[in-house]
């Protein structure tokens, strides 16, 4: 089980002279699965890509284990931070296995070819993603849900005890979406990895997150887990529209209803 | 886009035309004065040297003025039809396409003819302009600015070695091709204009003809079919006047670069994208810019000339990349 | 532990990588052999050998003097152009975008056609310049494509208007020139092995040394940075550093391979592309690439030399290859590849 803390403290950022993020405060939940949700613009991303280094903070300071990211070895931060990027592109005709293979990077050493502990890692990555069988296949001829999953093994096969995932199931149809978030669950259960993703289905957010970060604005405005953050009041304070929330009829998780303008309200 | 900004950059175009057509006709190796000028028009049977000089620069500005503006619509078309800023018969590697048909005209049936000069380079600039669009097109996201450029640029490597590979063993054709791919408006003559006036007119006529076409085309290719257009009529007769009129002017002052990307560029900022406007405004310009860069070439290149193509890369190739630079990383 | 079957395509795709390598590397070693005993008079291997062991002086001005550097030339030179340019290509991810075609060599040439053309230079010293105006050309295009950050697609457009200016003063320059100079500087232009001296060698083949080796300790971080710069900086690279340690490097390798040969066309452009072919895309391909590229130049040589009616510089004959690529590429990607 990890214990790898990730702390961002007042953190500002944004692109060029732009600041989108405003003093956000964010200690991730370790061993959990965690879902930023917020409207577009709201700077979800935006965090995300700064907990990975892909955006320089202004302002502020993220620690791992206390100790600030800049005073990291690049390398040692690689081992601990893994990211699935919001789009991914594959060299023209690599194989499934040697795509994978890469995230090997951070542990290789100088000039040395892949180690056993290599090999084991990359095979319990396809292993948890389900694509040993794709191993030989040539990247081009899998399906979006298929190339989603080689490069979620991409990031797992660096062994990172946090995994951020910015929308994984964009693009994907519904059952691929079930398909890939119960396998991120099955991760975090059986290895204790900290998830950390960001979602567009609010729906789907709360069947499978622990914990909830409601962003607005470049600001954290509420934070907890899914029952204490969605309420009628919260959808619209971060959304702008009316809603109605009902209990799932199976896992009793809060379901948000929207009310469209056109609907019959009592 | 108020009338009365219109009408100005139209007086504007007209009098900057003037002063170029001016400038082309006075300033040179040998300056003449205005005098001169008036006296070459008055007196058809003059001997004095100064006014055969002038008689002599007739042509040439004639021709570059039919030029500039020729390039500078083929450009104006060839952006809207690829909906690419930076299409140019330069860029497109249309110029090198036509550079090694009339090389091979040159050399193996050695051609003389002004005219068979033009029905080469007209050949040889629609095979490479449709051969890099198809390049450029395939693939994923279409025909995108840098896809476009880069197959441009590619095939513009490939055709030049075939133009090596002809003109090296062969030091006459050498001579000829490597005065005439310099692309300049000097050497014209009125024969020449007559030759493609009528082309350059009709096409011209027809592009404006096509303006409200190519204005409903800016919108999404499914947009304007749906609105009733014809897409791939509008496309081809825009796309085979556009290279009719760089073909033209390609074959006889050889290839002269960036007039055609510039131009629209600078048009667009000032009137904005009403095709109808658009078209005739980057005629205007597009002479004034190709004479200018005449002018420059001759003041700058003392006591010889520098010719017009050379000129006109060198302030357009910083002009594209500016255009470059202001762009957003995501829409390349 | 290990599941056979899981990593048994990758071993033997490392297997055969290493097998074409070799083999590509015998290709190169015969042509070398051909180039040296085949010309306007032939030898065979045997007296080649015994001239280059200096047991013999048979023919040894034609062999040593003209045909060892020509030779050397062409192959280190080969290599120079194709790993530059598979380096490129990798890096700004797109099967088009080699130095030669986005401007880099550009600068050199227009330099060293200057030399010849108006000063009159001597071949050391032409080389000496082109390096130097090849490295500040590449600065250049660099510094402004760069705004704020890195983009690829940036540098390519920019690389191609300042080509396009280039190119312009080079023809002006052709122009302008009296006309018995033209042949040198067009010969020139197109990439050429005739009178290769051999003083200019050793630099060449100890920048290639030099360069290859630091490209190869870097191949596992390449080949994470082709996957973005996103996943570079989260597999732990310092994505800025090294992006900017192998762009001097290729510079470097096709400015000293440009100063000496000239730009030989197509070179950068195929090398990658037909590598990754014959050796499959899972590998760095860094050697494979230098191979086919001095496998590419020694052939062009030797069909220019030997095999058409009249003489004609390798840069002509590569050149040509170029066409059929891109009609390659268009019927590949027209079956539903992608670019």
């Amino acid at each position: 089980m990890s214990s790898n803390t990730l702390i961002a403290k007042d953190i500002k950022a944004g692109y060029g002279d732009k600041n989108i993020l405003e003093s956000v405060n964010i200690h991730i939940p370790e061993n959990k699965i965690s879902v930023i949700l917020g409207s577009n613009g709201s700077g979800k991303s935006t965090m995300l890509k700064t907990f990975c280094r892909l955006i320089c903070p202004t302002a502020g300071v993220i620690t791992l284990n206390d100790k600030s990211l800049s005073c990291i070895r690049s390398k040692d931060i690689a081992k601990a931070i893994g990211l699935l990027p919001q789009t991914s592109i594959a060299p023209e005709g690599i194989k499934v296995a040697e795509l994978v293979s890469r995230g090997r990077y951070p542990h290789r050493k100088f000039m040395s070819p892949l180690t056993k502990e290599d090999y084991i890692a990359i095979e319990q990555a396809m292993d948890a993603m389900k694509i040993t069988e794709l191993a030989d296949a040539s990247i081009d001829e899998l399906s979006g849900g298929q190339r989603q999953r080689v490069f979620i093994a991409l990031a797992l096969a660096q062994e990172t005890d946090i995994l951020f995932l910015d929308e994984p199931t964009t693009y994907l149809d519904i059952a691929y979406q079930i398909e890939i978030l119960d396998l991120l669950k099955e991760l975090n259960k059986k290895r204790g990895t900290t998830i950390v993703m960001v979602l567009h289905d609010i729906n789907l957010s709360t069947k499978y997150a622990d914990y909830l970060f409601a962003m607005k604005k470049g600001r954290l405005i509420k934070e907890g887990t899914p029952n204490e953050i969605i309420t009628e009041e919260t959808i619209k304070e971060i959304y702008g529209i009316n809603s109605v929330i009902v209990p799932d009829p199976i896992s009793n998780n809060p379901l948000v209803v929207p009310i469209s303008s056109h609907d019959v309200t009592n | 886009m108020s009338n009365k900004k219109i009408i100005l950059s139209y007086g504007l175009g007209i009098i900057i035309l003037i002063l170029a057509l001016f400038f082309s006709i006075t300033y040179g190796v040998k300056s003449v004065g205005f005098s001169d000028v008036i006296k070459a028009f008055t007196d058809s049977n003059s001997t004095d040297y100064n006014v055969n000089i002038v008689q002599a620069r007739i042509p040439r500005s004639i021709f570059g003025l039919m030029a500039g503006a020729a390039l500078s619509i083929s450009g104006v078309l060839m952006q809207s039809i690829t909906r690419n800023p930076i299409a140019d018969p330069s860029i497109l590697g249309v110029n090198t396409g036509a550079s090694l048909f009339i090389v091979i005209g040159i050399t193996f049936f050695n051609i003389q003819s002004k005219l068979s000069y033009i029905g080469l380079s007209f050949a040889g600039a629609v095979i490479t302009a449709l051969f890099v669009y198809k390049l450029a097109s395939a693939g994923y996201g279409g025909p995108t600015p840098i896809k476009l450029a880069i197959a441009g640029a590619a095939t513009s490597t490939a055709l030049a070695s075939f133009v090596s590979l002809i003109v090296m063993p062969n030091s006459s054709v050498m001579t000829t091709y490597r005065f005439w791919q310099i692309g300049s408006i000097g050497g014209t003559s009125f024969e020449d204009i007559k030759l493609i006036l009528p082309i350059i007119v009709i096409a011209v006529i027809v592009s404006l003809m096509l303006s409200d076409d190519l204005n409903t085309l800016l919108l999404s290719e499914d947009t304007a079919t749906s609105l009733g257009l014809n897409v791939n009529r509008t496309k081809a007769i825009a796309a085979l006047c556009g290279v009719l009129l760089c073909a033209t002017t390609t074959a006889l002052a050889g290839p002269i670069s960036f007039v055609g990307l510039m131009v629209p560029h600078i048009v667009r900022m000032i009137i904005g994208n009403d095709h109808k406007h658009l078209i005739s405004c980057s005629g205007l310009y597009g002479a004034s810019i190709l004479l200018i860069s005449d002018v420059l070439g001759r003041l700058l290149g003392r006591p010889g000339e520098l010719e017009t193509g050379i000129m006109t890369a060198i302030i357009g190739g910083p002009i594209f990349i500016i255009i470059i630079r202001k762009a957003k990383v995501q829409s390349l | 532990m290990i599941n056979k079957s899981l990593f048994d395509g990758v071993k033997s795709r490392r297997k055969k990588y290493l097998c074409m390598v070799i083999m590509l590397a015998c290709i190169v070693c015969v042509l070398m052999c051909l180039n040296m005993m085949i010309g306007e008079k032939n030898y065979t291997l045997y007296q080649v050998i015994n001239t280059l062991l200096g047991n013999s002086s048979e023919g040894s001005f034609l062999i040593a003097k003209l045909r060892l550097p020509r030779t050397v030339a062409a192959i280190f030179s080969g290599i120079a152009f194709g790993v530059a340019g598979h380096i490129f290509q990798t890096l700004l991810r797109n099967p088009l975008a080699s130095p030669d075609i986005i401007g880099v060599s550009s600068g050199s040439t227009a330099a060293a056609v200057y030399c010849i053309l108006f000063l009159n230079m001597n071949r050391g010293l032409v080389s000496l310049i082109a390096v130097l105006a090849g490295i500040l050309t590449s600065i250049l295009i660099y510094k402004v494509a760069y705004i704020n950050s890195f983009s690829a697609n940036r540098l390519i457009l920019v690389g191609i208007g300042t080509q396009a200016v280039f190119t312009a003063l080079i023809s002006w320059m052709i122009m302008t020139a009296s006309e018995y100079d033209v042949p040198t500087a067009m010969r020139w232009m197109n990439g050429n092995l005739n009178g290769i001296v051999t003083d200019s060698l050793p630099l060449l083949i100890a920048v290639v040394i030099v360069s290859l080796a630091i490209i190869i300790y870097l191949r596992h971080a390449m080949a994470s940075l082709a996957l973005g710069d996103a996943y570079g900086t989260i597999l732990g690279i310092n994505v800025n550093l090294v992006r900017t340690l192998l762009i001097v490097l290729s510079v470097a390798l096709i400015a000293f391979a440009t100063a000496i040969t000239g730009p030989i066309s197509s070179i950068a452009f195929l090398s990658g592309p037909i590598a990754k072919r014959i050796c499959g895309h899972n590998q760095s391909n860094i050697l494979s690439s230098g191979l086919v590229g001095a496998i590419l130049v020694l052939a062009g040589d030797f069909v220019g030399q030997n095999l058409l009616y009249t003489r004609f510089p390798v840069g002509v004959i590569t050149g040509l290859l170029g066409g059929p690529y891109l009609i390659y590429v268009l019927i590949k990607q027209n079956k539903g590849g992608q670019l």
